[in-house]
């Protein structure tokens, strides 16, 4: 078995030497030390193990959920860890709870839309860049009016088209404008 | 040297490997997918099991009724052996996690494996069409006739104001997802890739690997595919993903071009050369290395650098050299480091015939999609 740098022994006194720390000036080893983990910690090699769980009690609670239940004897009065706290918002079609929707990032069921509202919206321009649809609709292709966008466009386009005498590319873009408009777009050349 | 294999026909190219379509040299597949629920039922992630089991009933039910149930076959999939279920993940047709899960869970596909359809994977009903190939228009077309269908047959959870409601607000709108699988080992050695996949962020869209969200990205394979599916009609997120796609064609192309010119000529070549050597002779293939030296010789396949190989015998070399398919060929479970050795014979085999083909000596219907013949 390895040595111990530090103890000298096979076994160090701490435990089996398993942190290997390499010197390297470089690009070559100059020095290996065999150390365990208790005082690869102490010697800063190793960052120290957290003493207790980095997440907080509320998100312990909801991991845990039932199974916590299980090992800890509720007294009868006492709400379960799982059941929505009065104050929390929760949805009356699912109970999902606005904390368990924060912690998962899933919904519970179409409702939930409505009860967490704010909060989806919130969610939704961050992740979108919008709020609301603009797609088909369940049977049928929406034929929504044209975006004005669109029609600014093709209007300036139109007009450099004629100011520089494009007039092949001028009559595709008033023949384009047409189309969109339904015939009513008017003849300004 | 072991005995050459029998490929079972189940185990054919599927569309995404068809090698077909325009741009197939770099686009393998183009996928549309729509995530929808249906009304009157939480979502999936809160069904308890005999809700989950209601839900795929009365889904499969009305498939059945519908005018695709003709066209599908609808598989029960928590009653396929984990191989099976592993199948489907290689070849598309299902999420790895709607392999995995444990709810209640059914799929549907077509022979052509051109539709799948996965019933209550995080949402209720996941529709997804492939085409072969850089074909965003057609698959989202054939995409649209397949949800308009569902919708008829199915009441479906939507709101005026957020659209089609989905379980992650990721999907919420539209629920449509298109991606592109893109092969493109001229931009990762030119290091034009991470100018590539910024580009692609700032335009909203993703890129990922071969196996979508959380994959890595072996063999040079990426898929491109649209971040948002809220506050933008399907027309516009189509049009969007299709110029993307076209552009980052463009780029892989010019990289190719430019890694077989002068000074970087001679490189290129070895590292193409390096990787047949290593696939034509190598006992031992991990499936990473694989992926990576079959990158490279479908580099030089495409820029005609490789003679005698045709991209069908590296679609069939991705496809089967998958350790569920590679499992199936051989009829057992297998550990990983008999799989690297079988995948290595299946490897050279391939290779083998392919050659003999191209000599002349393959056997009268010896093609690429005959892996066995010639070798009775």
């Amino acid at each position: 078995m390895q040595k111990c740098t530090y103890c000298g022994k096979g076994q160090c006194k701490n435990g089996v030497p398993s942190v290997h720390a390499l010197d390297v000036r470089n690009g070559e080893v100059i020095q290996a030390h065999f150390v365990c983990e208790a005082m690869a910690e102490q010697l800063g090699i190793l960052a120290p193990k957290p003493t207790s769980l980095p997440i907080s009690s509320e998100v312990f609670d909801a991991l845990l959920g039932d199974a916590q239940k299980l090992v800890q004897p509720q007294p009868k009065a006492a709400p379960r860890p799982s059941a929505p706290r009065p104050t929390e918002t929760s949805c009356p079609a699912c109970a999902l709870t606005l904390g368990a929707f924060k912690q998962r990032g899933r919904l519970g069921c179409p409702r939930c839309y409505q009860v967490f509202r704010p909060h989806v919206v919130a969610l939704l321009e961050r992740v979108h860049d919008a709020t609301a649809h603009r797609g088909r609709f369940p049977g049928r292709t929406v034929r929504k009016a044209p975006d004005p966008i669109d029609l600014t466009e093709l209007r300036n386009r139109l007009a450099q088209a004629i100011a520089a005498e494009q007039y092949e590319e001028a009559s595709r873009l008033r023949d384009r404008l047409r189309k969109i408009t339904g015939g009513t777009e008017e003849d300004d050349e | 040297m072991s005995e050459d294999l029998r490929i079972p026909d189940s185990l054919d190219l599927g569309e995404w490997l068809r090698a077909d379509g325009p741009d197939h040299d770099i686009a393998l597949c183009t996928r549309v997918r729509f995530a929808r629920n249906v009304e009157g039922y939480r979502f999936s992630p809160l069904l308890e099991r005999d809700e989950a089991r209601d839900l795929c009933s009365f889904v499969t039910q009305q498939l059945v009724q519908s005018d695709l149930g003709a066209r599908l076959r609808i598989v029960d999939v928590a009653s396929l052996r984990p191989l099976q279920r592993e199948i489907l993940v290689e070849r598309h047709l299902i999420s790895r996690d709607h392999a995995n899960a444990e709810r209640p869970r059914a799929m549907a596909r077509d022979d052509a494996e051109r539709v799948s359809l996965m019933i209550n994977e995080e949402d209720h009903l996941r529709s997804q069409v492939f085409r072969s190939g850089f074909r965003v228009k057609e698959a989202y077309a054939a995409a649209e006739d397949l949800d308009d269908r569902l919708i008829s047959h199915v009441p479906l959870a939507f709101s005026e104001e957020f659209g089609f409601l989905t379980a992650c607000p990721t999907n919420v709108g539209t629920g449509l997802r298109l991606s592109v699988m893109l092969h493109l080992p001229g931009m990762v050695w030119a290091e034009d890739l991470e100018d590539a996949a910024n580009t692609c962020q700032k335009l909203f869209l993703a890129v990922r690997g071969l196996y979508g969200e959380g994959s890595r990205a072996l063999g040079d394979f990426y898929q491109v595919s649209n971040q948002v599916t809220l506050g933008r009609p399907e027309a516009q997120l189509v049009q969007d993903v299709a110029m993307a796609v076209q552009h980052l064609i463009e780029w892989e192309r010019r990289d190719r071009d430019a890694l077989l010119r002068r000074d970087a000529r001679a490189r290129t070549l070895d590292r193409v050369y390096r990787a047949l050597g290593t696939l034509q002779n190598a006992f031992i293939l991990s499936s990473e290395e694989c992926l990576n030296n079959l990158s490279a010789v479908r580099f030089g396949v495409q820029q005609g650098i490789v003679p005698d190989l045709v991209l069908e015998d590296l679609n069939r070399i991705l496809l089967l050299s998958q350790p569920a398919h590679l499992q199936e060929i051989h009829g057992k479970r297998l550990e990983a480091t008999d799989r690297d050795a079988l995948r290595a014979d299946l490897v050279r085999q391939i290779l083998r015939e392919a050659k003999a083909r191209a000599e002349g000596r393959g056997g009268e219907d010896s093609g690429p999609g005959n892996l066995a013949g010639g070798h009775p």
